[in-house]
């Protein structure tokens, strides 16, 4: 095999053995953790007739809702879009979405195609949503985020060919798991692997890379059957596989296509990850089934006001005209910090001022439907998603409807902050639509003639949140301050939670939210 | 000086390819860079502001609103505007990192003059560069390594150890360490704990206390070993730690070892950390022990 050089070597190394090792320290101490739902929660004691004025009728706004009318409250519910959910929401035919500067799209897809513009997948160690979705009846699927089949592409990398995940994966680890059994037989690594350990080292590396008895990664039947065969194997003449050519292992780290494999890794990826039975939106409708009769919609929120009797809102009907007032006792305000901090409001100037400065990041998403599912039908992709250093940085298939015929939509762009999102925040949404062809084209060469329909959102540009999720200038600082009950306002949402941008983190953040208040209430002498 | 999360999402995704933003025109190559590569005033702010201010600075009104730059008096001097695109303000993140002072200089000259506005245009580099948040940690670190590698150019052999920390995280370990290449390592065997209870029984937990004594005797031993070879905690620049966990738990007490680790790392009066690594260990020589560190040391520092 080719040389790799030192340096390669010892970056890889440390890479792994770093993170893991930081990670290990990190959960001991209690940081990473996945999810601290640990089941419903129970307000238990005399909620006394008080009225709970809930502001948002996202995931956090709902939850507040259920558990407060639960436990005896009477609750009301202000939302500002014509329906519920918030940012859990899916695009379907037929739905029309204005951005910001005015721009309407129709959403052309065919009967039952959809695109999450918002929330795609559910960890299934985000244990409070999926405990939702069983308790609201709302059905889940796999969502395949991990596709061996699927690309890893970069354009300076194999002239710009999209390679197959699995070869990428298993020659990474093979030539890598080669060095390392070298480095071993050399004496290299004794003054950490001890003599007892050496042969179990090595033999655990002959499985892990796929060695040869002489730990040496080489084409054979073996290394093909994780990465894939020049023929495979078959039933009756001529049946007899035959193993495929190996990459070159300078080559495979030098295309820098490993930095794909470790997203797959993150414990909010693994394997099985979940989407709800037809759009995202299938959790907002299950909590809309149970509170739905608690919501005014089409409320715009213009003022905030509470004093020692109670709570204030104003709010102008945006379907009706006109505007109105609301009271209640206490408030939990699941109202974007985006938009929050434009209302007039008299909170505290500690929570006033963090309100105040929490920006908003950008992300855009394009779904693109096409006229058959070529990715299945020529390229056995059912499924998971593609990785490219492209601006749309992935592609996604379809997690549902496998080997059906007809119009099948995938994601063909989505990005997350950084300067490509404002460059396409910036862009029409045609224009979006058209980059993702463009991009998408260079791995998969049907998109053009296959190519449907398009929609795209960028969340900087969309109306009721200006952002796709709140950023801390400073959490470490500010977290507590940011969660505290503020006389009789508690804020919630995914912005005051570990789990910014996730569903999990909207739900925890209110369900933590919504038992201080509660404990705080029936602790209050009358 | 960059944001972090910026930072983080920015590093080395893109090619560098040289590319000539245009307008809101859609144009693949513009995105072949990553960041922005315009040049002009009205190329950048369409590429940039006007997804959310809007192509003509009108601005929009959702729930909230992105304000108007169109016939905005607060554009009369540029300072204001270059904090607010710098640093961020509001909802609005800071930007400061995606433009280099010339683009930002560009940027606020069209802000100055166009949309409706017509003031005297006031931005200069010097301006732009004073507003960029200054961060001392990485000042010293840039420096330091600034000093590194001019000591290297001209022949002279670096003589200092340049300790990388950890970025974006005040946990007390280092992420790297550099040492001189005639410097003397100083490797001490593994140590063990001390016993601060004589009168406990052999072999019982007492006698030599919990992780966090059993860490405070070990690394005061370590301590004297070094002193008695010229050397001091502040020399010591790798560290290799060996937990057992204590009876009745299932893993070692991460959190009690940094107890005890602390008090002798990153403090006032000994400021300098290692690089680290911590194993979970079955069991160590006495059955008693539930550490065991080792140390390499650098001499002549």
């Amino acid at each position: 095999m080719t040389t790799m050089t030192r340096r390669n070597l010892l970056t890889m190394i440390g890479t792994a053995a770093g993170s893991s090792a930081m990670y290990y320290a990190m959960t001991t101490m209690g940081h990473a953790m996945p999810s601290d739902y640990s089941g419903p929660i129970k307000l238990e004691g005399d909620p006394k007739g008080k009225k709970i004025l809930v502001l948002g009728a996202g995931l956090a706004g709902m939850t507040a809702a259920l558990e407060m009318r639960n436990a005896g409250y009477e609750v009301e519910v202000l939302e500002f879009r014509e329906k519920a959910g918030g940012r859990c929401w899916t695009l379907r035919s037929g739905d029309t979405y204005t951005e910001l500067d005015g721009t309407t799209q129709t959403v052309d897809f065919e009967e039952g195609n959809y695109i999450n513009p918002g929330p795609w997948r559910i960890p299934h160690n985000h244990y409070a949503v999926v405990d939702y979705c069983r308790r609201l009846g709302v059905e889940l699927e796999p969502f395949i985020q991990t596709n061996y089949n699927a690309y890893v592409h970069r354009s300076d990398a194999y002239g710009g060919k999209p390679m197959r995940m699995k070869e990428v994966l298993t020659d990474y680890r093979g030539h890598i798991s080669e060095l390392l059994a070298k480095a071993i037989n050399q004496d290299k690594l004794d003054d950490v692997v001890t003599e007892e350990d050496k042969e179990l080292l090595l033999e655990s590396l002959r499985s892990f890379g796929v060695l040869n008895d002489e730990n040496e990664y080489v084409q054979s039947l073996q290394t093909s059957a994780y990465r894939g065969y020049e023929k495979q194997p078959g039933g009756g003449e001529g049946a007899a596989p035959i193993p495929s050519d190996l990459l070159d292992p300078s080559e495979v780290i030098q295309s820098r296509l490993w930095t794909y494999l470790a997203t797959h890794e993150t414990m909010n990826h693994h394997s099985p990850m979940f989407q709800p039975v037809g759009g995202m939106d299938g959790v907002a409708r299950g909590f809309e089934r149970e509170v739905g009769d608690l919501i005014t919609y089409n409320a715009k929120v213009t003022s905030l006001q509470q004093d020692e009797n109670g709570v204030t809102v104003a709010w102008e009907d945006l379907a009706g005209g006109g505007t109105n007032t609301s009271t209640a006792d206490y408030c939990v305000c699941t109202i974007p910090f985006s938009i929050l901090g434009q209302i007039d409001h008299n909170l505290s100037g500690d929570l006033a001022a963090i309100v105040g400065s929490m920006p908003y990041n950008g992300s855009v998403k394009v779904g693109l439907e096409f006229k058959r599912r070529f990715w299945e039908q020529d390229e056995d992709i059912y499924g998971g998603i593609t990785y490219t250093d492209q601006a749309i940085t992935q592609i996604s298939y379809p997690s549902t409807g496998y080997l059906s015929d007809g119009p099948a939509v995938l994601l063909g762009a989505y990005t997350w902050r950084g300067p490509n999102t404002f460059k396409l925040n910036a862009m029409k949404p045609e224009e979006r639509v058209e980059l993702a062809l463009e991009m998408g084209s260079k791995i998969h060469p049907q998109y053009r003639e296959e190519f449907k329909t398009g929609v795209s959102v960028s969340w900087h540009k969309v109306p009721w949140v200006l952002g796709c999720s709140g950023i801390w200038e400073d959490r470490e600082r500010d977290y507590d301050t940011a969660i505290q009950i503020d006389n009789r306002v508690v804020c919630a949402g995914e912005h005051l939670s570990y789990l910014s941008a996730w569903m999990e983190g909207a739900i925890l953040s209110s369900l933590d939210a919504v038992s201080r208040l509660h404990a705080k209430i029936i602790n209050e002498g009358e | 000086m960059k944001t972090p999360f910026l930072t983080a999402l920015t590093l080395g995704l893109f090619t560098a390819v040289t590319a000539q933003a245009q307008t809101s025109t859609f144009a693949a190559e513009d995105f072949t860079a990553g960041a922005y590569t315009a040049t002009d005033g009205e190329a950048l702010y369409q590429s940039f502001c006007a997804g959310c201010h809007m192509p003509d600075g009108s601005g929009a009104e959702g729930a909230g609103e992105y304000p108007a730059l169109a016939n905005n008096q607060n554009l009369e001097f540029s300072a204001y505007a270059a904090h607010v695109i710098i640093n961020g303000q509001g909802a609005m993140p800071a930007l400061g990192s995606f433009l280099d002072d010339e683009q930002m200089v560009s940027l606020l000259t069209y802000l100055q003059t166009n949309l409706g506005n017509d003031y005297e245009p006031d931005a200069t580099l010097e301006l732009v560069a004073d507003t960029r948040p200054f961060d001392p940690e990485e000042e010293l670190a840039e420096h330091e390594i600034q000093e590194q590698r001019r000591m290297d150019a001209t022949g002279v052999p670096a003589d200092i150890v340049v300790r990388h920390a950890v970025p974006g995280s005040d946990f007390p370990i280092l992420s790297a360490v550099e040492v001189p290449r005639d410097a003397t390592l100083v490797y001490l065997s593994g140590t063990v704990p001390q016993v601060v209870d004589e009168d406990a029984d052999r072999g019982s937990a007492d006698r030599y206390g919990d992780t966090k004594a059993q860490t405070i005797s070990t690394l005061a031993s370590i301590e004297e070993k070094l002193t008695s070879l010229d050397l001091s905690m502040g020399d010591v620049i790798k560290m290799q730690v060996y937990l057992v966990a204590p009876d009745g738990s299932e893993t070692m007490d991460f959190s009690g070892f940094m107890e005890g680790y602390v008090q002798y790392f990153g403090t006032d009066e000994q400021p300098n950390l290692p690089t680290r690594s911590v194993f979970e260990v079955a069991g160590l020589a006495n059955p008693a022990w539930l550490v065991e560190i080792e140390v390499v040391a650098v001499r002549g520092e």
